[in-house]
């Protein structure tokens, strides 16, 4: 188990590098002066500029330039935002835990609703049920998110008036230790509230995709001799289906969900401006818009960090799931 | 023939509306009802139905029938564009490092799983944030992420074909490994090739579709389906049918292409039955 956690820990780090390098060198493909890019300048008088080049290290050969950046990163620095008069890492944790709420929210809704569905659809293969289960599925992936969203506020926030049509009520986390220690509903409520249309619209994609996902494995695991047995010795048909065939289908299903959280982050970058919900994503978006280019960054990197960790603890669990990874 | 009659309905269907977009993309000039700027002023947010003006009018008295038409144009191009040079790109580096192995494939293996640690979308956002928007650049954009998939399984593929006998009678018969590649193995991976580019089509639609949302694509005064949805954003309330027409339109479209590339599928590999 060692030798394989290491192994996927340094190809971890060889991907991370590489990562790195490119979110570094965005600066380097952009038309212009990068100078003036990283003030957030249309122009500026030279000698400030001349300035700046010297300071930020921009005459500096550029694998030069790259070690100081890892460096940089190193002591936690991921530069500092003009525009804003603040360092980028502060702009970017006070938005972070926002977007991981609504992505963990998505993903979650996704995962109750795909896993019965689609193991359902799986046992009634080729009934009127799997058909429209298999209906919903393309549905899923066409329906582009941010229009679903759209969509869902003016259904439910502009005609029904039910939900909010945008913002977040506070986090969920401060909602729920004021309910534990206050006995106090108020709070979570209201940031419920807030979630429940983003969230929606952030799962309905993924939704479809595990729904699919889920169908194809548990119809695969049906087939194999161990169901057979099962049933021969008498078990319920439940137990089958839930214990013995979704059980072994959804193991490497533990793998998918690392590929499907980076489409999560993604979809985010679009769902929170649909909401105005106040994560990276649409920091990312409103620092385009201001051409604070540190802090576009900044965000970039940090999402991708947050996606490749997510995927290497998936690999392990993965490989902790089933010994047969292990030593392939 | 036999193949022909039992083609799969999925693929008509999903062909046929493709074909139809495609011939209203083409034609717009032609069908639609007026040109796609021109400002009505007395038809600000006209609905759906005003005599004239089948869907209705935008925020700036604009038809939007005739917008939605030349934005398919936007749509359709972006879309196989990207398929098009992603797919060569992509085909090219999977032949390449399926073929010669080794280090070069190390190497090809460990940029795609670079480009695949970024959620794809944010990857495309962040270029076309750098660059700036405009059609070129999100072109760019989508490709950059696009083309690990058809070098991944294009790999994948090769590795699989080298072992096959007509591969081995081919080397032994002196063969260049160049001509195996192209005349042998290229055609065993071609069907792959054609349905990987039909579901790539489809994310391609979806990715500019969003990049034009965010105001990170197609120019203004020009329209595609995203940034006619980006315009109508503020104006949910008051003119509905403009958040509607459009995404429907996109919705179609995606579902189209991939009603093709499921049929495609299992029409073109028996071993999906």
């Amino acid at each position: 188990m060692t030798r394989f956690v290491m192994r996927r820990i340094t190809g971890g780090l060889t991907v991370l590098l590489g990562v790195l390098f490119l979110v570094f060198a965005l600066a380097h493909i952009a038309p212009g002066d990068p100078a003036l890019l990283i003030m957030g300048l249309e122009s500026a008088d030279p000698e400030r500029l001349a300035d700046l080049t010297v300071k930020l290290g921009l005459d500096r050969p550029l694998w030069i330039q790259f070690t100081d950046y890892l460096q940089g990163l190193l002591r936690g620095d991921l530069g500092y935002s003009y525009r804003a008069q603040q360092p980028v890492s502060v702009l970017i944790f006070e938005r972070l835990p926002a977007t991981l709420e609504l992505a963990g929210a998505a993903l979650l809704l996704s995962l109750v609703i795909a896993v019965p569905l689609g193991t359902l659809a799986a046992r009634f293969q080729r009934s009127g049920w799997d058909y429209v289960a298999g209906l919903g599925t393309v549905l899923g992936f066409s329906l582009p998110g941010f229009w679903l969203g759209l969509l869902l506020i003016l259904t439910f926030a502009l005609f029904f008036q039910w939900l909010p049509a945008s913002g977040r009520g506070g986090s969920l986390m401060g909602g729920v230790v004021d309910l534990l220690l206050r006995g106090e509903f108020r709070a979570l409520g209201l940031s419920l509230r807030h979630l429940i249309l983003p969230a929606v619209t952030l799962a309905a994609p993924l939704t479809a995709l595990l729904m699919r996902f889920v169908r194809n494995g548990v119809l695969q695991a049906l087939g194999n001799d161990y169901i057979r047995t099962a049933r021969a010795k008498g078990l319920s048909e439940r137990c089958v289906l839930f214990r013995h065939a979704l059980k072994n289908a959804l193991i490497p299903m533990v793998t998918v969900l690392g590929l499907y959280a980076g489409r999560l982050l993604g979809g985010a970058v679009v769902i929170e401006t649909v909401f105005a919900w106040p994560g990276a994503g649409r920091l990312m978006v409103n620092a385009i818009g201001r051409r604070d280019f540190p802090t576009l960054q900044g965000a970039v990197l940090v999402v991708a960090v947050a996606f490749i960790v997510i995927h290497l603890l998936l690999d392990l669990a993965y490989g902790w799931l089933d010994p047969r990874i292990r030593y392939e | 023939m036999n193949r022909l009659s039992r083609l799969d309905p999925r693929i008509i269907v999903g062909a046929g509306i493709l074909a139809l977009l495609l011939i209203g993309a083409l034609g717009a000039s032609a069908f639609a009802p007026h040109p796609p700027e021109r400002i009505h002023d007395d038809f600000i947010m006209a609905p759906p139905g005003t005599p004239g003006f089948l869907l209705g009018t935008d925020t700036l008295g604009r038809d939007l029938l005739s917008r939605m038409l030349y934005g398919a144009r936007v749509s359709l191009l972006v879309g196989a564009s990207v398929v098009v040079i992603a797919g060569i790109f992509g085909v090219t580096v999977g032949l390449v490092a399926g073929a010669m192995g080794g280090w070069v494939d190390h190497v090809a293996m460990r940029i795609t799983e670079i480009i695949l640690s970024f959620p794809p979308l944010l990857l495309a956002v962040a270029i076309v944030g750098v660059r700036g928007p405009g059609v070129p650049n999100l072109i760019i954009a989508l490709v950059v992420f696009s083309w690990t998939d058809y070098a991944r399984v294009v790999r994948g593929e090769m590795l699989a074909l080298r072992e096959e006998p007509y591969v081995e009678a081919g080397r032994s018969i002196g063969m260049t490994e160049a001509q195996l590649v192209l005349r042998y193995m290229l055609p065993g991976v071609a069907n792959s090739i054609v349905i990987l580019g039909t579901f790539g089509m489809a994310s391609a639609i979806l990715a500019e579709a969003a990049l034009s949302f965010l105001g990170l694509g197609v120019v203004a005064p020009a329209a595609s389906w995203g940034s006619i949805l980006s315009d109508a954003r503020v104006f949910l309330r008051l003119a509905p049918h403009l958040v509607v027409f459009p995404g429907l339109a996109l919705m179609v479209t995606v579902m189209a292409l991939h009603l093709l590339g499921d049929g495609l599928r299992d029409w073109l590999d028996p071993r999906s039955k």
